[in-house]
C-alpha cells in the first residue's frame, strides 16, 4: 500500500517546532484522562491505597517496623522506608500504581485503537514518535506527581529514615529520571507489541508482570527463591531500585553504586532505542497492512 | 454476544406456564451464555497463558515481601506467629492470595457483564433475548468455574515449586470450603454487576475494591488483629475475612468441618444473603434502567 510514504513525517520539522506538538498531545491526554473522574482520582492517589496491604504485612512481622531480616541484609532495618522507597522507584517506571496498574502510554494508545481514533491521530502533521512522546509526557508528569505525593504523605504519616544530602538527592533524582526514561522506552516497546497483537493482557504478562516480579520493588532480591533470584540479577530495574534505596538510606547495594548507575544508564539508552525502533516498525507494518484502525 | 444468546430464547415463552418448562428455558439460557463467554474469550490468543501465570505474578511479590521480612528460614517470624497463631507465614499468605486471584477474575467475568454489554451497545438486545436475566450471570459464572480449577491448580503448583507452599490439609473440609468460596465470590460478583450498571467507571471501582478493600481489610497477608478496633469491625463484615480464616484452618491445620461449625454457618448465611441481594438488586436495577431509558445509554 502507498499509505506509508504519504503520512506526514518530520521533513519540515525541527526539534523546537516539535515541542508544541508534544505539549499539545500531552494536554489532549490530560483532557481525556480527567474526563473519567473516578479513574483520574485513582490515578492521582490510588497508589497510596495500594501501599496499605504491604505496610500492614510489615507491621505484622516487623516489631516497631524494624525488620531484623532486612537489617541483616542491607544494614538498614526500617521496613516502612524500605517498602516506600522501592515503591516510589517502581512508580517512576510507570508500573507502580498497585490499585490500577493499566494506566500508561501502551493502554492509552490501545484505547485509541479500540475506539477508532488512533489512525486519525497519526495523520496529524507530525512525526508519529513525537505524538507518542506527547502521550508519554502526560504519564511522566503523573508518575512524578505520584512519587512526590507518596513521599510527602509517608513522611508526614509515619516518618522516613532517610540520609539526605545534596549529592544523595542529586543521585536519587538521576535514578528516578533514568527510570522514567526507561519506562518511556519500555512503554514504546509495549505499545508497538499491543498495537500489533491487539491483546493487552498477553503483553502485560510478558512485560509488566515480570518487571514487577523481578525488580525487588518492595522486597529483597536476595530473599527470592531460584530461578527468580538469578533472573532478577539480569533485570536492570533491580539495580535502579536498589541504588535509589541505598542512596537515600545509606544501606548496602547489590553491586558498587557506580556500576549500578552505569547499568541503569545503558539500559535506559537501549530501552529508548528499542522503543523507537519497535514503535516505528509496528506502525509501519500496521499501516502497510491496513490494520492500524482495525480492532 | 447477541447471536449465541439469541438462539435458546428465540421462541416466545408466553404460553410456557409449567415450572419444568421454565427451568428448561433457564437452563438453556445459562448454557448458551456460558458457551458464548468461552467463545468470546477464545478470540484473545494470549488469554490462556495469561490466565495461567498472571495470578502467580500478582501475588508472588507479596510473598517475597514476607520472606524478606521474616529472614532466611523464617528466623524473625516470632511476632507474626504470636499474632496469627500459624507457624508458616508463607502458607498463611499464599492460601488467601490464590483466593483473591479468583475474586478478581470472577469480578471481571461476571461482575462487569452488564457494563461491558452496555459499553458495546448490546445490553438491550441481550436482555430482550433472555427470558431470565439472571441466567446471563449464572452462565458467565459457569464458564468461569470451568477454568477456575485450572487457574487454582497452576497457582498452587507454582507456589509449591517456587514459594515452598506446604499444606497440612483436611481434604473434605477443603473441598466444602472451596465450593462455598466459589458460591460466595459469584454471589458478590452478581451483586456488583447490578451495582456497576449505575457506574460509568466500574472497572476502576472494581480494582479499588479488590486491590485495596479486599487486600487490606480481609487480612489476606496479615492477621486482622493488627488493625484498629473499628477497622476490625469492618473487616469482620466482609465474608471473605471469615472464609480465609476457615480455609487456613482447614488447609494448614487440618481442622475438620465439625470443629468450625459456628463460623461455617455464619459464612453460609452470608453467602445466601449475598445471592438474595444479587437477585433483588438486579430486578430493581433493570426495572429502573428500563423506566428511565438508561439501559442502552453509555
Amino acid at each position: 500500500m502507498a499509505v506509508v510514504p504519504t503520512l506526514p513525517q518530520a521533513n519540515a520539522s525541527t526539534h523546537s517546532a516539535e515541542l508544541p506538538v508534544v505539549l499539545a498531545v500531552a494536554k489532549k491526554q490530560f483532557l481525556i484522562e480527567s474526563r473519567s473522574r473516578v479513574k483520574f482520582v485513582v490515578d492521582l492517589f490510588g497508589h497510596l491505597l495500594g501501599l496499605a496491604p504491604m505496610l500492614l504485612s510489615a507491621a505484622a512481622i516487623a516489631p516497631g517496623r524494624r525488620s531484623a531480616g532486612l537489617a541483616a541484609a542491607t544494614g538498614s532495618g526500617d521496613a516502612y522506608t524500605f517498602i516506600v522507597l522501592g515503591y516510589a522507584a517502581f512508580i517512576a517506571l510507570g508500573l507502580g500504581n498497585n490499585v490500577f496498574d493499566s494506566t500508561g502510554l501502551p493502554w492509552a494508545l490501545d484505547d485509541e485503537q479500540r475506539v477508532g481514533t488512533l489512525e486519525r491521530n497519526y495523520l496529524a502533521p507530525a512525526r508519529r514518535e513525537v505524538l507518542a512522546l506527547g502521550t508519554a509526557l502526560y504519564f511522566v508528569a503523573l508518575y512524578l506527581f505520584n512519587i512526590v505525593v507518596l513521599l510527602l504523605v509517608c513522611a508526614a504519616l509515619f516518618g522516613m529514615n532517610l540520609q539526605l544530602s545534596a549529592p544523595r538527592l542529586l543521585t536519587a533524582s538521576f535514578v528516578l529520571l533514568a527510570l522514567v526514561a526507561l519506562g518511556v522506552g519500555l512503554g514504546m516497546v509495549t505499545t508497538g507489541l499491543i498495537l500489533v497483537a491487539k491483546d493487552s493482557s498477553f503483553v502485560i504478562l510478558i512485560v509488566h508482570r515480570p518487571l514487577m516480579l523481578l525488580s525487588g520493588s518492595y522486597f529483597l532480591v536476595t530473599a527470592m527463591p531460584q530461578p527468580f533470584q538469578s533472573l532478577a540479577l539480569l533485570d536492570p530495574v533491580t539495580y535502579a531500585v536498589d541504588a535509589f534505596r541505598a542512596v537515600l538510606t545509606g544501606g548496602a547495594t547489590l553491586l558498587p553504586l557506580s556500576i549500578e548507575l552505569a547499568i541503569l544508564t545503558l539500559a535506559t539508552i537501549l530501552a529508548l532505542a528499542a522503543g523507537a525502533f519497535v514503535h516505528h516498525r509496528s506502525l509501519r507494518t500496521l499501516l502497510e497492512t491496513g490494520n492500524l484502525g482495525l480492532f | 454476544m447477541s447471536a449465541p444468546l439469541a438462539n435458546p430464547v428465540a421462541t416466545p415463552v408466553l404460553d410456557e406456564g409449567t415450572l419444568g418448562r421454565e427451568l428448561r428455558t433457564f437452563y438453556r439460557e445459562t448454557i448458551a451464555t456460558a458457551k458464548c463467554a468461552l467463545q468470546n474469550q477464545a478470540r484473545y490468543r494470549g488469554w490462556f497463558v495469561s490466565l495461567s501465570l498472571n495470578p502467580f505474578f500478582l501475588f508472588a511479590p507479596y510473598v517475597f515481601l514476607i520472606q524478606t521480612l521474616v529472614g532466611p528460614h523464617g528466623r524473625f517470624s516470632q511476632q507474626f506467629i504470636a499474632l496469627s497463631g500459624y507457624s508458616d507465614p508463607i502458607a498463611y499468605t499464599v492460601v488467601p492470595l490464590i483466593g483473591l486471584g479468583v475474586v478478581n477474575t470472577a469480578f471481571s467475568w461476571v461482575g462487569q457483564l452488564i457494563r461491558i454489554e452496555r459499553q458495546n451497545g448490546t445490553l438491550e438486545r441481550v436482555l430482550l433475548t433472555a427470558r431470565f436475566p439472571s441466567s446471563l450471570f449464572l452462565g458467565r459464572a459457569l464458564a468461569h468455574a470451568l477454568f477456575v480449577l485450572w487457574f487454582v491448580t497452576i497457582a498452587a503448583i507454582l507456589s509449591w515449586l517456587f514459594l515452598g507452599l506446604r499444606l497440612h490439609a483436611n481434604v473434605p473440609a477443603g473441598i466444602v470450603l472451596a465450593v462455598i468460596y466459589l458460591a460466595l465470590v459469584y454471589g458478590m460478583a452478581f451483586v456488583f454487576a447490578s451495582f456497576f450498571l449505575w457506574l460509568e467507571e466500574a472497572s476502576t471501582v472494581q480494582w479499588v475494591i479488590w486491590r485495596f478493600g479486599l487486600y487490606a481489610l480481609t487480612g489476606a497477608t496479615f492477621p486482622i488483629a493488627i488493625l484498629p478496633g473499628w477497622l476490625q469491625v469492618i473487616a469482620k463484615l466482609i465474608p471473605l475475612t471469615w472464609l480465609f480464616d476457615l480455609q487456613r484452618r482447614a488447609l494448614l491445620r487440618a481442622e475438620p468441618l465439625g470443629a468450625m461449625l459456628p463460623e461455617l454457618a455464619l459464612v453460609v448465611a452470608m453467602t445466601v444473603a449475598v445471592w438474595t441481594m444479587g437477585f433483588v438488586f438486579l430486578r430493581w436495577t433493570l426495572t429502573h434502567a428500563r423506566r428511565t431509558g438508561n439501559l442502552g445509554r453509555y
